[in-house]
């Protein structure tokens, strides 16, 4: 294998680092605030229509930290599976609250 | 802050910065024009003359819809300031048998609204859409149904967010970086003006960004709505409250003077109103509902008022809003800066043009550093190719569609129909014809010709405006009329700033920079990309 | 009043800037001292916290902090040409 294979190779291996980056920000970094978004509108305090109001305002927010974090991770996998693991605990949390008390 | 960590957030800062930078230039351009649309949509219609008398052109809306539309379901009538040019009425029908009686299709029919102007009577003015062109293109766009133009100017204001956040982060020296001006050293010059018009605007900018997602919320981030609500309607009644609708009965009355339901409404609320629904005009069960002026307080969800349209009894007011949604209805105001008098304008318009140069800046930074890189300048790769292109057809092209469609609405025909159309395609039509010079000439040479253009064309509008309407500078002074008369001399003073760059351009000489050595293959691949 | 944040604000950053290597130079021939450094780093942020209560004794608690970051802007804005574009008098060869 030449030096030009190499470098060819690692090349490669950046874009597909940066490829995961990528999907970890953009649909799954949406996924995860919008998630959020709904565990948050479920389990805030107060009156629903607040609760909704500040859930939303809050999952714009995460939107853009979820991009950072894509980006910031030490690895595109490590980046996709941390954002997994939040996006999972929050559909939980969102489904079991749905579940139980319905919607108005 | 680990090396490692900011280097991240520096390649994430320029990608998305610049993936669709060029929208955001857009946005900025069309958003700052937007905090002077009233200004603009009187200086696009010099035929009317200054609202002196608001309560005048009330009465005469009022009068005016009696005779129109006196079975109408509903009427809306703006009260307005002499910011205005005059009172945009605007009216539903009663739905006919069989038709569905939701919210009509058709928002900017032609026969359901009309220009109520000084003096009461229907304005006859030329057709344009003015200021408004620019309120709405930031965010609706053109040529194109709102729902995408809404997503792709939410998703751009997204990355917007993100590229103001890593920039910051990855800042190490903020301080000594923001009063840094190397001046004539090319790359970094760029860096600094980057830095200089990002860093000192940074709370705006930040504020701009935010809030600008909160006014698109409903579209981008429904699902907190979804999680909790079944029909999204409930939680629209719970933000946006109203009176409880009453039947129609059918029985004739007479409405009431709705100036002095506007003198009321003003006495409780303490505040001026600006805003006028009139519910079943006519009739023994109409409704008049007021609401507050958006000038008068920070947040945009102003209280409102309703009342009997017969007897003008007081008979419902809007309730405290939560405070999270007084929250998001602050943001909303914060971002459309409406509460802000003369001066808060000014400032919230130097701050657009601080956020225009530093889409500006990054765009062009991208391109002089990767030039100082390219292993052969004369025959660089398709991507910088592509963004240098890009940068001339967008940043050089839309001024100067900008500034044509100022000269469209003075010189198109006054009875060409479609015209309000036709000054919105002139826009397009030079910005498309400066694009394809921009993919086809050189690029120095078409930087200097489009500001150039653009400067001409600026410099010289208030001069024609002297020279050919009875709307110039010094009319307008004598008049006591400062707004038209401002905007006439800060036309001449961008465009003395568009000669001013074209001429800096055209006698830009890059200087003979070696070629940077080419460091060891690995050491490249392996460092970020920026 | 109103126009009191503006001009402390001003002065803040006019005395950031000189704590600067580049700036102090330019103006005093030399760089700052440490001493000298962190006086001016102090008096430039007591300077833009100070500007927060003329702020909101000018246009109350809602408006009032508006004006307060307005200024800090404006003021920034305003040091950074004056430092940059203001000639010395005395320039260096």
């Amino acid at each position: 294998m030449t030096a030009g294979d190499l470098h060819a190779r690692a090349r490669w291996a950046r874009r597909g680092d940066i490829g995961l980056r990528v999907v970890a920000a953009v649909p799954l970094g949406y996924a995860t605030a919008s998630l959020w978004a709904m565990a948050l509108a479920r389990i805030l305090p107060g009156e629903r229509t607040e609760a909704t109001v500040t859930a939303t305002l809050i999952a714009l927010a995460l939107c853009a930290v979820a991009a950072m974090w894509a980006f910031a991770a030490r690895s595109g996998w490590r980046a996709l599976w941390t954002l997994g693991v939040a996006a999972g605990i929050a559909g939980t949390i969102a489904w079991v609250s749905i579940d139980a008390t319905g919607r108005l | 802050m680990s090396k490692g960590f900011r280097q991240s957030q520096a390649f994430l800062h320029t990608w998305s910065g610049m993936l669709l930078g060029w929208i955001l230039f857009l946005v900025f351009v069309a958003g700052s024009l937007a905090f002077w649309r009233e200004g603009l949509n009187r200086w696009t219609r010099p035929e009317l003359a200054r609202i002196e008398q608001p309560m005048r052109v009330l009465a005469g809306s009022q009068a005016f819809l009696a005779k129109t539309a006196p079975d109408a379901k509903s009427w809306f009538i703006p009260i307005v300031t002499d910011r205005m040019p005059g009172a945009q009425l605007f009216w539903v029908p009663q739905p006919k048998p069989g038709e569905p009686a939701g919210r009509r299709r058709g928002r900017g029919r032609r026969d359901t609204q009309a220009l109520i102007g000084a003096d009461g009577q229907v304005a006859h003015a030329r057709d344009t859409r003015g200021g408004e062109f620019f309120y709405r293109f930031h965010f609706d766009l053109h040529y194109m149904p709102v729902i995408w133009a809404r997503w792709i100017v939410g998703f751009a204001t997204m990355m917007m967010l993100v590229a103001i956040l890593s920039g910051i982060v990855t800042h190490k020296k903020i301080f000594k970086d923001f009063f840094t001006l190397r001046r004539a050293k090319g790359q970094r010059s760029w860096l600094d003006g980057h830095n200089a018009t990002a860093v000192l605007a940074l709370p705006f900018h930040l504020m701009i960004t935010y809030t600008g997602l909160v006014t698109l919320m409903a579209l981008l981030m429904p699902w907190a709505v979804v999680a909790n609500y079944i029909d999204e309607r409930v939680v629209a009644a719970a933000l946006f409250p109203s009176a409880a609708a009453v039947e129609r009965t059918g029985r004739p009355a007479p409405l009431i003077d709705l100036r002095r339901v506007a003198a009321d409404a003003e006495r409780r609320l303490g505040a001026p109103a600006s805003f006028i629904e009139v519910s079943d005009p006519g009739d023994a069960a109409a409704r008049v509902t007021v609401s507050q002026s958006f000038g008068s307080m920070l947040s945009s969800r102003t209280p409102r008022l309703a009342y009997d349209g017969v007897s003008g009894r007081l008979v419902w007011r809007s309730p405290m809003p939560g405070a999270a949604a007084e929250t998001a209805g602050v943001m909303i105001g914060l971002h459309a800066g409406r509460f802000a008098g003369y001066g808060g304008r000014w400032l919230y318009f130097l701050c657009g043009v601080a956020g225009t140069l530093m889409v500006a800046s990054g765009l062009v930074l991208w391109t002089v550093k990767r030039r100082e890189r390219l292993p052969d300048p004369t025959r660089p790769h398709v991507g910088f190719r592509l963004v240098e292109r890009l940068n001339v057809a967008v940043i050089g092209g839309f001024p100067l569609g900008v500034a044509a469609f100022f000269w469209a609405n003075r010189v198109l025909p006054v009875d060409l129909g479609g015209r309000a159309e036709w000054e919105v395609n002139t826009l397009f039509i030079v910005w498309a014809m400066s694009a394809v010079l921009a993919f086809v000439a050189k690029p120095r040479l078409v930087w200097s010709l489009l500001f150039a253009a653009t400067g001409v064309l600026l410099v010289v509008l208030p001069f024609y405006d002297i020279v050919a309407t009875d709307r110039g500078i010094l009319d307008m002074l004598a008049r006591g009329d400062l707004v038209i008369a401002v905007i006439d001399a800060t036309m001449g003073v961008f465009g003395i700033s568009f000669l001013a760059v074209a001429h800096r351009v055209a006698r830009h000489r890059p200087s003979a920079k070696r070629v940077r050595k080419l460091r060891s293959a690995e050491a490249r691949v392996l460092e970020p990309a920026e | 009043m109103t126009v009191l944040p503006l001009i402390l604000s001003i002065a803040a950053f006019l005395s950031l800037g000189l704590s600067t290597d580049a700036h102090h130079r330019r103006r005093f021939g030399a760089g700052p001292t440490a001493g000298r450094r962190r006086a001016l780093r102090s008096a430039g942020w007591v300077g833009l916290g100070a500007a927060f209560v003329p702020a909101i004794l000018a246009q109350g608690w809602v408006f009032g902090p508006i004006l307060w970051v307005a200024a800090i802007m404006a003021g920034a804005a305003i040091a950074f040409l004056i430092l940059n574009l203001v000639p010395d008098p005395r320039s260096r060869a």
